[in-house]
């Protein structure tokens, strides 16, 4: 059934394709964020309540988003990687992981600052924010574990391990604001319910929420490249994807 | 344009220091993050060019040891 799949187990065609994603993933993301980011800093109207502070949404929602399903990805992955020894999968995971780290910092970052001027406070220990943090933390604990070891497989092995029992965190950031009393708002868009947004904002939410996946990917993919160039340095392929210059 | 100058864009009704701050710490995590990933190819690839042009010096000075 999954025959198809054979020939991506070689590092060659994996590098090949990753390149042809690479450059829609990366242009796609890019053009999408810029439409995105410039539709909601200047052409939304301002938020009843909050005024222009609002305006935070369209870096803070994306970014959390993805740090989410980043993490359900690396997970995957890792799952991949153990149960069925693939290789390229442990190097995904640690491909996926500093870029997820990034994208969880900035969501708990502009959250701080968008606080202030909401909430009256930078920080609160509430349940979504706490459990936001903890990803991280956990982000940061399989890059960490992945470099202890001088063996680059048994650090995948931890890190792996680390990152698919993180994954119970996930659920626990997204129902938070529904299990816990929390200053944090609810969920504003959603799959099933009519989104609590009009549709004047939700556009470039939307967009940038689909942008920030695609980049995502795209950085992911030049690190699972990198990645691929430094293990197989010494292979025919590489020096013809050199000379050949792509 | 929600807005009606420039100068009250930058403003953002009072709030411009936390959305320019958020957007300034975004862009800048983003552009790091795609420089880090310039940067480490540029590395590798150096790498691996020094190390095929020893192999081929070794290679040469070999073949001309032989010769003498």
């Amino acid at each position: 059934m999954f025959k198809w799949l054979h020939p991506y187990a070689k590092s060659e065609n994996l590098y090949r394709l990753s390149g042809k994603f690479l450059f829609w993933f990366g242009w796609l993301g890019f053009i999408g964020a810029t439409v995105g980011t410039i539709w909601g800093l200047a052409f939304t109207p301002a938020d009843y309540q909050q005024g222009d502070s609002f305006r935070i949404i369209y870096l803070h929602v994306p970014t959390a988003m993805m740090s989410m399903s980043g993490y359900l990805g690396m997970a995957i992955a890792a799952f991949i990687g153990t149960v069925w020894q693939q290789r390229h999968a442990d190097m995904t995971v640690i491909a996926i992981a500093p870029v997820g780290a990034v994208y969880t910092f900035l969501a708990l970052f502009t959250g701080a600052v968008w606080g202030k001027p909401t909430w009256g406070t930078y920080w609160v220990w509430d349940a979504r924010l706490t459990s936001e943090l903890i990803l991280l933390f956990l982000y940061l604990g399989v890059i960490a574990l992945y470099y202890a070891y001088e063996d680059r497989r048994s650090g995948a092995r931890a890190a792996a391990i680390l990152a698919m029992v993180g994954v119970i965190n996930v659920p626990i950031i997204h129902y938070s604001v529904v299990w816990w009393n929390s200053l944090h708002q609810g969920a504003t868009v959603t799959v099933f319910e009519k989104p609590k947004m009009d549709t004047s904002m939700l556009w470039p939410l939307l967009i940038n929420i689909v942008a920030f996946g695609l980049l995502l990917g795209a950085f992911t993919l030049m690190r699972l490249r990198n990645d691929l160039l430094m293990k197989e340095g010494h292979r025919p392929w590489v020096k013809q994807v050199l000379e050949g210059k792509s | 344009m929600a807005f009606d100058s420039f100068a009250a864009f930058l403003q953002m009704g009072k709030h411009g220091f936390y959305v320019w701050l958020s957007y300034g710490v975004g862009l800048g995590s983003l552009i790091l993050l795609w420089w880090h990933c310039c940067y480490s190819r540029r590395k590798i690839v150096a790498g691996i060019k020094e190390f095929e042009a020893r192999r081929q010096r070794r290679k040469t000075s070999k073949t001309t040891e032989r010769v003498l």
